[in-house]
């Protein structure tokens, strides 16, 4: 017998189905050659070829190409195997995963772990206070102040004073914790916008239909306006580009200047004075003309 | 004396029953605030609250068997009205390192209590470190001991989504402590 052929009956030679020539013949063929006698002792199970290193990289391999990893579904049963929760059998198919996947391992390790100490961190016992607390809290009570307990008699103006403060201060928290206060401001906000800037207010119209005009042709506007010490409008505007002027220096002294010589009385013996007063006029207005100018291209 | 003695003496007005309620839960209540909160300060708050909440609803609360379901669902709800709260509206002025000191509770802090325990110190602070909804699951299911039924009927979600919640809490619970001990042991190597 060849031990191709010895091959090709190799299964039945494993279970006894050959007919007594062909076992004859096997028998004779086994005695004789050595690699087929390895093969049946391979077959058999007697002799494992498969490296160590590489039989789990093989089961990877085999799982990856059917049924995938078995992981995850190792990891559903590993908190009942860590806890002795599992029946015999899937214990053993847990732990033969276990001794081949060092990932399970360090999870179980660490669920035998967790499943000690969780219990003992199910409770904690609060301060000495507390029971105390509760009850006066239910009761009705008045809690007195576990935290900072000053008494009464000991207490300075000083500290009663920054008592107070703090009971203001405390105040002011809770009304601006509570959750509608955003609300209530921005209307607050909204109607405080709508009364300073409403263009709807008979005054505030007056004043703010002229700047506009005083804003496109300022020196023309100013020089006519202000030739008129009662106008309402050249003051309001001389006191706004004060107000404004008050980041450059400079404009700012021009502009206090020029309202000091409106105040000033004038009069025919002052005439030369009402001269410079108005030459000064005239260049305070190219100043604030200038500033005015600014103002607008902003 | 059994619980079903205790609150009916509770429910017919006996203060000493109340006390006596109260400091045989109280453990439980703060802890379960804390690990909701991971604050000690705020977690005796709240735990007082819910004992405050559990005495005004004595009366019409459920049985023994029921009782620490009820609990716990009270201290949840005042630690997730709590949470919400603080979402919605962080503290309006920071506070001094200096101050926290003075402000703290009278109490020992439960971190503190683990200084000597590095296991649970250990866990403890995976715990802390876990998403919010995971780390429910698991103080509800292995910490405190309730059933997927109950933790299902708590959350108001299928008890499928309990179970398979509740796995992946543990999976992730178990990846935060490796993860903090290898820290660990880089930390002593380095």
């Amino acid at each position: 017998m060849s031990c191709s052929r010895f091959i090709r009956i190799l299964a039945d030679f494993q279970q006894g189905k050959l007919l007594s020539e062909e076992q004859m013949a096997a028998d004779a063929h086994l005695a004789h050659c050595p690699a087929c006698r390895r093969l049946v002792e391979i077959a058999q199970g007697r002799i494992d070829i498969l490296p160590e290193s590489g039989r789990d990289e093989l089961t990877r391999s085999i799982l990856d190409r059917t049924s995938g990893p078995s992981c995850p579904r190792a990891e559903s049963s590993l908190w009942e195997f860590a806890g002795g929760e599992l029946s015999a059998g899937d214990s053993q198919m847990i732990a033969l995963h276990l001794d081949h996947c060092s990932a399970c391992r360090a999870i179980a390790g660490d669920f035998d772990e967790i499943q000690r100490v969780l219990p003992e961190i199910a409770g904690f016992e609060p301060d000495g206070l507390f029971t105390r607390d509760v009850l006066c809290a239910t009761s009705g009570a008045k809690i007195p102040d576990s935290k900072f307990v000053i008494p009464d008699e000991n207490l300075s103006i000083g500290s009663q004073k920054s008592r107070f403060g703090n009971r203001i201060q405390t105040a002011w928290h809770r009304i601006v914790q509570r959750p509608c206060f955003s609300l209530e401001a921005a209307y607050v906000g909204t109607l405080v916008l709508l009364v300073a800037f409403s263009p709807f207010l008979p005054i505030r119209k007056t004043v703010f239909d002229r700047i506009p005009a005083a804003a496109s042709q300022p020196s023309t506007y100013l020089l006519s306006t202000w030739s008129n010490t009662q106008s309402p409008i050249s003051d309001g505007l001389c006191k706004f580009a004060l107000a404004l002027g008050t980041r450059d220096q400079a404009i700012a002294d021009s502009l206090s200047r020029l309202v000091t010589c409106y105040e000033r009385p004038s009069g025919s013996t002052l005439s030369r004075r009402a001269q410079r007063i108005s030459e000064w006029r005239r260049r305070e207005a190219g100043i604030l003309a200038t500033f005015l100018m600014r103002l607008k291209f902003w | 004396m059994d619980l079903s003695t205790l609150l009916e003496r509770c429910c017919s007005g006996d203060e000493l029953a109340w006390e006596a309620l109260v400091r045989q839960f109280q453990a439980r209540i703060y802890g379960i605030a804390y690990h909701y909160v991971g604050n000690a300060e705020d977690a005796r708050d709240l735990a007082q609250e819910a004992f405050i909440r559990i005495y005004q609803n004595l009366a019409t609360g459920p049985d023994e068997e029921r009782f620490l379901l009820w609990i716990i669902t009270i201290t949840r709800n005042a630690c997730i009205d709590h949470l919400r709260r603080k979402k919605t509206r962080p503290p309006a002025h920071d506070i001094a390192a200096g101050d926290l000191l003075t402000l703290r509770a009278p109490g020992a802090d439960p971190s503190q209590q683990y200084a000597a325990d590095s296991r649970k110190r250990l866990v403890h602070c995976a715990l802390q470190q876990m998403t919010d909804l995971n780390r429910e699951i698991i103080v509800l299911r292995d910490i405190q001991g309730l059933t997927l039924e109950e933790i299902a009927s708590l959350l108001c979600v299928p008890l499928g989504t309990v179970k398979s919640r509740s796995n992946r809490a543990r999976i992730e619970l178990a990846h935060k402590l490796a993860f903090l001990r290898s820290e660990l042991a880089g930390g002593a190597v380095s």
